[in-house]
């Protein structure tokens, strides 16, 4: 039986993947993308950050860590994110367990609420609290009437409050799928070992859920700590990071090129190991053991009962509230910062007068960039979950990246990059789709691949052994199989896009503002009326097409988050 | 009807030898099975002649052209997968007319052949249902008539009924076996029941760890099997250690003893060449004797009814014998009124020409 080997010239052909080059050409074209469009910028950033008159290539970093003015910002950024990211744990996990484990009235309401939270630009929930609590505020006014002083939004305190009410949707996102994925066998082996309710919950229960709350956290760290806008609008002289770098780079008097490009290296640095963190752990608890039957729903019940309802309308309440008051402004006919109850469409008119250009760019961006970004996502995410090349974890490791780059950074090395010939992109809306894109790749493609390793790979072996090519094999059956992750992950991107602030302000041209952009400048400029009423347009336009892709794919619609 | 040819056909995955040089010839027309424990490579070898896999040694030919170079979509062959790999977003219709629209058909020429081999799958009516709406057994039928519309020169089945009930399975098996001999195609068969592979096969190829073990009828795997592993895995065997005491050449009978001074006589065709040899015997080729009468052409054993199981038209005995050991009988006519008892002594025998010899001890227990 054991006849001499006779080795056979390797069919090239004989093999699903290796048969055409089009797949190697869609890896080698996802790698020259990112790291035309990702990692040369970002060693711009780098190279930029090592410049200096003296020759000395460390006097940026020594000097950001040697004078206050510097360093203040990476104390700030770091005083108050952690405390927000914990603070927005403290809420997220909780609620996540009760929204998820007991039938509080209107459980689905609620959770479309917490998703419309994570939606909406946290810097118009920042927005909001001012005109609340404000200077001006409307809240602030009325509690004078009784001689009551509240305290100041602006500052660290206020922004660590608008920090964890605004990024607590992350843990509890990320919290309620894992909660959702335990099985009950699970708690009734605790269960029947005797242990109690509280006791199974913190013995069995939550040590499952430990990797996807720290998942949670360090994502909701991530955002906290790259969040532009709300610092901007509620910091003040608090500078955070963020702030600093934009400053510092637009600042065309005193600003400082080399300074705002070491903040953003620090900055990067701050998230990418957030990042790996994430990525490691998601890596260790990536078994996923078959859910047959997932945890029971109880009923809430006596005290805790009522205070669980209460913690959930509480904080629903509390993130819902922005929103009230930015509808109800932004019907307010007044001058400025200041608000009246003369209720009116006087807004609107303004908006759709002046500025109708920016929520047409807003849109047409948006729309484009996302439709780009699916069809890269689809590519990419075959690539990574079909594919054999061994270049396969360096590029998942990739797309994941502009996750961790905050806008601010990306859009700092764009500008680096881009603002020459033969890239000459500043000036031009392409500057704004590559970003965009770019930004928002990791989302498409999360739901893309998720939805892929779901699809039987035989079936496709099925389609070729009955004589269609793999090429017209993907286009004619993995395609269609992966529609709802290419509606799903179309409109988060395009969700996402559209709310996108940080990176727009610092490369969008006059003609090309958008609404967010638009937003911002009038709330800086104290129109508040204005912006209420291009805040309540932007806050429909996100709505509206999640509202739609939840009833198109029900729970499955959060997998795209 | 194609005929394929496996020469010396290698395959492993790293370091291990998942196919360590198969040589098989498929006549056209058969009902070939490959049968085997998990994990002994049956699917890679079918996935191999699918053209899924590269092997890394050897030739596959279909009809003595060598289809190597051939990529999997070019290469005609019908796969029935495990899991029905059916494409859910597909109706009836058109799961079955997918291969035939990639080729130059008419739409009327499509709807004909589609409609005939729903007919011969019994699956007539059933066109616009989509396959969420059909139950397992129809889903096979499904997949194995989109196998069979594109008459392809092969067709290739891997564990088809695995997912199927028992009942289904054996209803199944008989509906693929007729719908074979009707079309008339060469059919590489893939599993690890043998039961099912005895019930089916033109031949049956046993395979173990990469290689195949023996190539035969049926009837001769099981009552010839080339050695231990396959008396073993087809059919239950009860297998004795046993020391070569005599052979007598002319006569082509050996003398062994089994243990406590028991000899036994087997048929050895060959001149011994080792002291250490196994003896298999099936459970229905051990008999009760009827008296202590002890008959000096048959094989006796002593023992202890261990264990029965009653099975209707058969009961199955366990009987330990004084060695310890126990040994498996099966008993196909059983004398109803007097069943023997638990703990009862007995006394085995066994004709000489029913007992398999082959070298080395015994393996396993
Ligand atoms: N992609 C792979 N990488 C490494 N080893 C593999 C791979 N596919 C199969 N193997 C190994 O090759 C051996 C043969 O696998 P194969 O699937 O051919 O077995 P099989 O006979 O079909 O078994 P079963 O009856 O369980 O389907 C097994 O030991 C398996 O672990
Ligand atoms: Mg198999």
């Amino acid at each position: 039986m054991a006849a001499k080997a006779v080795p056979i010239s390797r069919p090239k052909s004989a093999r699903l993947w290796q048969n055409f080059g089009f797949w190697n050409f869609v890896t080698i074209g996802a790698f020259a993308l990112l790291a035309f469009f990702l990692i040369y910028p970002l060693l711009a950033v780098f190279g930029q950050s090592l410049t200096s008159k003296t020759g000395d290539l460390m006097e940026g970093y020594r000097k950001f860590f040697s004078q206050p003015y510097y360093s203040n910002s990476l104390l700030n950024s770091l005083l108050v994110s952690i405390p927000a990211t914990f603070a927005s744990m403290l809420i997220g996990v909780p609620l996540a367990y009760i929204v998820t484990r007991y039938s509080i009235p209107n459980r689905s309401l609620i959770r479309a609420a917490i998703v419309l939270t994570l939606i909406s630009p946290p810097f118009i929930g920042a927005y909001a609290w001012v005109v609340m609590l404000g200077r001006a505020g409307l809240v602030n006014k009325f509690l004078e009437n009784f001689g009551v002083q509240v305290p100041s939004i602006y500052g660290p305190i206020g922004l660590g409050f608008v920090f964890t009410i605004t990024h607590y949707p992350f843990v509890f996102l990320i919290v309620s799928s894992a909660i959702r994925s335990i099985d009950q066998s699970i708690e009734d082996a605790a269960r029947n070992l005797g242990s109690g309710e509280i006791k199974t919950l913190l013995t069995v229960i939550f040590p499952i859920l430990l990797p996807s709350i720290t998942a949670g956290v360090l994502l909701s760290f991530m955002t906290i700590v790259a969040d532009f806008g709300t610092p901007m609008i509620i910091g003040e002289r608090f500078r955070v990071l963020p702030t600093h770098i934009y400053s510092e780079f637009v600042n065309e008097m005193g600003g400082n090129a080399t300074m705002a490009s070491a903040m953003s290296v620090i900055l990067i640095a701050i998230c990418l190991i957030a990042l790996a963190l994430q990525r490691y752990l998601a890596f260790k608890t990536s078994y996923h053991a078959q859910t047959v039957r997932p945890l029971e729903t109880r009923k809430p019940q006596g005290w805790s009962g009522a205070l669980m309802i209460g913690f959930t309308y509480l904080v629903l309440f509390v993130s819902l509230l922005p929103m009230i008051v930015i509808f109800f402004s932004s019907f307010s006919i007044g001058r400025g910062s200041i608000l009246t109850t003369n209720f009116g469409w006087d807004n609107y008119e303004r908006v759709l007068y002046n500025i109708s250009e920016a929520i047409m760019n807003s849109f047409w961006l948006a729309t484009m960039s996302a439709l780009i970004d699916i069809v890269l996502a689809v590519l990419i995410a075959y690539v990574l979950v079909r594919g054999k090349t061994r270049l396969r974890g360096v590029l998942d490791s990739l797309v994941a990246l502009p996750n961790a780059i905050p806008g601010t950074v990306i859009a700092v090395g764009f500008i680096i990059v881009f603002n020459q010939p033969p890239f000459l992109l500043t000036g031009t809306w392409i500057i704004l789709v590559v970003s965009y894109v770019v930004r928002r790749l990791p989302y498409a493609v999360r739901a893309c691949v998720a939805m892929l390793q779901q699809i039987d790979s035989t079936i496709e072996e099925a389609s070729v052994n009955l004589g269609v090519p793999p090429l017209r094999t993907f286009l004619r059956v993995v395609m269609p199989l992966m529609i709802p992750a290419i509606i799903g992950g179309g409109i988060m991107t395009w969700v996402t896009t559209i709310s996108e602030l940080s990176s727009t302000i610092l490369l969008y041209y006059g003609p090309f503002a958008t609404m967010t952009v638009k937003i911002f400048s009038n709330v800086i400029t104290n129109e508040f009326g204005t912006a209420s009423a291009l805040a309540v347009i932007l806050t429909i336009s996100t709505f509206v097409p999640l509202v739609l892709m939840y009833r198109f794919l029900g729970e499955r619609a959060e997998q795209a988050l | 009807m194609t005929q394929v040819k496996i020469e010396n056909v290698q395959k492993r995955y790293g370091n291990v030898a998942v196919l360590k040089g198969v040589n098989l010839v498929i006549e056209p027309g058969e009902f070939f099975t490959l049968l085997g424990p998990s994990g002994c490579g049956k699917t890679t070898l079918l996935r191999t002649i699918a053209g899924f896999l590269t092997q890394d040694a050897g030739t596959i030919s279909f009809d003595g052209e060598c289809i190597d170079p051939m990529p999997a979509h070019k290469r005609n062959t019908g796969m029935v997968f495990q899991n029905y790999a059916i494409f859910p977003h597909l109706n009836v219709f058109d799961n079955v007319a997918y291969g035939l629209r990639n080729r130059k058909f008419s739409r009327q020429e499509i709807a004909d052949k589609v409609a005939n081999v729903l007919k011969l799958v019994r699956l007539e009516g059933l066109e616009k249902r989509m396959p969420r709406e059909l139950s397992g057994g129809q889903q096979q039928r499904v997949v194995l008539a989109r196998a069979m519309v594109i008459e392809p020169r092969v067709l290739l089945m891997d564990e088809p009924l695995s997912n199927l009930d028992a009942k289904l399975r054996v209803a199944m098996r008989g509906d693929i076996r007729a719908m074979q001999r009707k079309v008339g195609i060469t059919t590489i068969y893939v599993t690890h029941d043998q039961e099912e592979a005895l019930a089916i096969s033109d031949r049956i190829a046993v395979m173990d760890a990469g290689q195949v073990q023996q190539i035969g009828k049926p009837a001769e795997v099981y009552v010839k099997p080339a050695n231990q592993f396959v008396a073993d895995f087809v059919g239950s065997t009860n297998l004795l250690d046993a020391k070569l005491v005599k052979h007598d050449a002319t006569a082509k009978r050996a003398m062994f003893d089994v243990g406590n001074g028991i000899q036994w006589q087997a048929i050895m065709l060959d001149a011994p060449s080792a002291q250490q040899y196994s003896l298999a015997i099936r459970p229905e080729s051990l008999t009760f004797a009827n008296s202590n009468a002890h008959n000096e052409t048959l094989n006796c054993l002593a023992g202890q009814i261990a264990d029965a199981s009653y099975g209707g038209a058969m009961i199955r005995y366990q009987i330990r014998l004084d060695s310890g050991r126990i040994m498996l009988v099966q008993d196909h006519n059983p004398d109803q009124i007097a069943l023997k008892q638990i703990g009862e002594r007995v006394q085995l025998v066994c004709d000489p020409t029913r007992v398999l010899v082959f070298e080395g001890g015994a393996r396993g227990g």
